[in-house]
């Protein structure tokens, strides 16, 4: 059995608990990291580390998460998972296409425990100014929740760049979805930035 | 703390305040349990069947357990054959997981995972893995091993094991791997006493050593795996099963002329679910195994369009050096047998995109929206299109 996906859950849950958060003025823009700026919306606690970037979150990390995975070079995990070592992740590479970006995603939350992962309607969207591109998942968690997601994708100058939504199906996901859009719509990235055009 | 947890809690402490309690109610473990049997609840094989039976109400209302009849009827019909007499005593659950395991519990949860489905090629394959679990349950090997964590310390922590979160499918299954964690020597009696099962009914003998070997393959495609297979971690050295499961079925064979391999009907069992299965099984992202089991898989069914398309998928994944060049003579060969599923031919094109086959690529992105106009990709593929210069 996945003993290291009970004790990587285990530890996830007991760093959440841990973890300090802060909240996130609506009302002001909000630079995330590598040029990334949004705005929030509405008020959000946040708390983030070098290991899974910044996340926020409304009514705690179960019930949704917006997760910010900004600047992911080339040969790196688009994060780590606590009790995984980095040789048992999927790495970036700068040659992937949206397709394969998605199995990136889908793989690494599936590294993380959850079960069940699909990703769905890949389609382009600006990511800012620069080309990008979002999908929708699909996923259980270890307890057996259903919870969708969806994501914004950019590449730019080399690296990655993730926005993940998640939330239970139930209820959560419908209810912030339309914020978690408006959030998207508002990404600003430096002009100077960059970007590969998917599939370029 | 919840009920199962203070249950347990409970049940640990009168087990180390009250070493009195009779381990077993019959006092014959080296016999099978007799159909029927149920072991009383004051004895300490009563608690351990009482904490199966939560596990298993876990299983029945788990969104992971497969509900699909005409697959649970025909595994089940396997499951019975081998186990004879002692079928009402068993009860199959079939869950949506892509590691390849099975287990069997005292109480008589048999529970196969879509992994192993995915992976045993014919019935005789199977029956071989379910062959071996029913032994473990013939022979009462978890509740031996519980037998033995008779001193407090022990039996606290084989409990812990068997308990831990019993809210979930998956801590479930890790509790039921907590009692299925037999011997060596437990293992070997059960590949013997499932290979007697299996030949009895009259199945190639031949056919445990092709999944051992297959197994063992899949594995050793990656180095930098962590560990065994949830099948294989227990067991004694693969070479050493191997060599014995080769050698018995040579000593069969010579005595019978069992050949009953049942590929159709495995095949006919499982089409309806392989390409969902694969589907998650490369979504774990282990994909040197994925390439290795797939490649396995389309040896023993080379005319199998479903199967060229999946190890296309397998290599394009994959991405390691040759292995464009790779996914597009499988989506080739895909779209060369007859019932090319159409995401072949997206398939094609983004390897094609990628390798800077510009004209190929704009050719399969162009079939394939021409045979799934309403498909959920179709801007991403639109969008493939314009940057090898094609609409669509």
């Amino acid at each position: 059995m996945r003993w290291n996906t009970f004790f990587a859950a285990m530890l996830c849950v007991a760093l959440s608990a841990c973890a300090t958060y802060t909240a996130v003025d609506p009302n002001k823009p909000v630079t995330i990291g590598d040029g990334v700026t949004v705005d929030a919306q509405v008020a959000w606690a946040t708390t983030s580390s070098y290991q899974t970037g910044t996340v926020w979150t409304i009514d705690g990390l179960r019930l949704n998460s917006l997760r910010f995975l900004t600047g992911i070079t080339p040969g790196n995990p688009m994060m780590t998972i606590p009790g995984l070592a980095r040789k048992d992740m999927i790495p970036y590479s700068e040659s992937m296409l949206p397709n394969d970006v998605m199995d990136l995603v889908t793989g690494t939350l599936a590294k993380g425990g959850f079960q069940q992962v699909r990703g769905d309607n890949l389609k382009p969207a600006p990511f800012g100014s620069v080309p990008g591109f979002r999908f929708d998942v699909s996923l259980t968690t270890e307890d057996g929740l259903l919870m969708k997601g969806t994501s914004l994708i950019a590449q730019r100058g080399g690296k990655l760049d993730v926005i993940l939504f998640l939330a239970p199906a139930e209820y959560y996901y419908d209810r912030s979805l339309p914020t978690v859009e408006r959030i998207f719509a508002s990404v600003r990235v430096p002009a100077t930035a960059a970007a590969k055009a998917p599939g370029a | 703390m919840n009920l199962v947890w203070r249950a347990t809690a409970a049940l640990a402490t009168a087990l180390i305040a009250c070493t009195a309690i009779p381990v077993h109610a019959a006092g014959q473990l080296d016999v099978p349990p007799p159909v029927g049997y149920r072991p009383a609840l004051n004895t300490a094989e009563g608690g351990l069947w009482a904490i199966m039976d939560k596990v298993e109400d876990q299983i029945k209302v788990s969104p992971a357990l497969v509900t699909d009849e005409a697959l649970n009827t025909y595994v089940h019909k396997v499951v019975c054959e081998l186990a004879g007499e002692q079928c009402s005593s068993l009860r199959l659950y079939i869950v949506d997981d892509p590691d390849s395991n099975a287990m069997t519990a005292p109480n008589g949860m048999v529970i196969v995972w879509t992994g192993l489905l995915l992976r045993t090629q014919n019935e005789a394959e199977l029956a071989f893995v379910l062959g071996h679990e029913i032994t473990h349950y013939l022979k009462r090997h978890s509740v031996l091993n519980f037998e033995h964590a008779t001193n407090a310390a022990g039996t606290v922590a084989f409990l812990s094991t068997a308990t831990l979160g019993l809210a979930a499918l998956p801590a479930a299954l890790i509790a039921i791997g907590g009692i299925a964690s037999y011997s060596r020597d437990q293992e070997r009696e059960a590949d013997e006493g499932g290979f007697k099962l299996v030949v009895g009914k009259g199945y190639d003998p031949r056919q445990g050593a092709t999944f051992m070997a297959n197994t063992a393959e899949e594995e050793d495609a990656n180095p930098k795996r962590r560990k065994p297979s949830a099948y294989l971690s227990s067991h004694p050295a693969t070479k050493e099963r191997l060599a014995t499961l080769t050698k018995r079925a040579g000593e069969i064979e010579a005595q019978t002329r069992n050949n009953l391999v049942a590929t159709d009907e495995y095949r006919a069992a499982i089409s309806p679910h392989r390409a969902a299965w694969l589907e998650e099984d490369f979504n774990r992202g282990d994909y040197l195994q994925s390439v290795a089991m797939v490649k396995q898989l389309v040896k023993a069914e080379p005319g199998s369009a479903e199967l060229q398309y999946f190890l296309g998928e397998a290599y394009r994944r994959r991405n390691a050096k040759g292995d464009l060049e790779s996914a597009t003579a499988a989506y080739q060969a895909a779209i060369a047998a007859m019932d090319a599923p159409n995401a072949a031919y997206r398939g094609l094109g983004l390897a094609a995109l990628k390798s800077g086959q510009k004209d190929v690529a704009r050719g399969a992105f162009q079939k394939y929206l021409s045979l799934e106009p309403d498909a959920k990709d179709r801007a991403i593929v639109e969008y493939y299109l314009t940057t090898v210069g094609g609409t669509p």
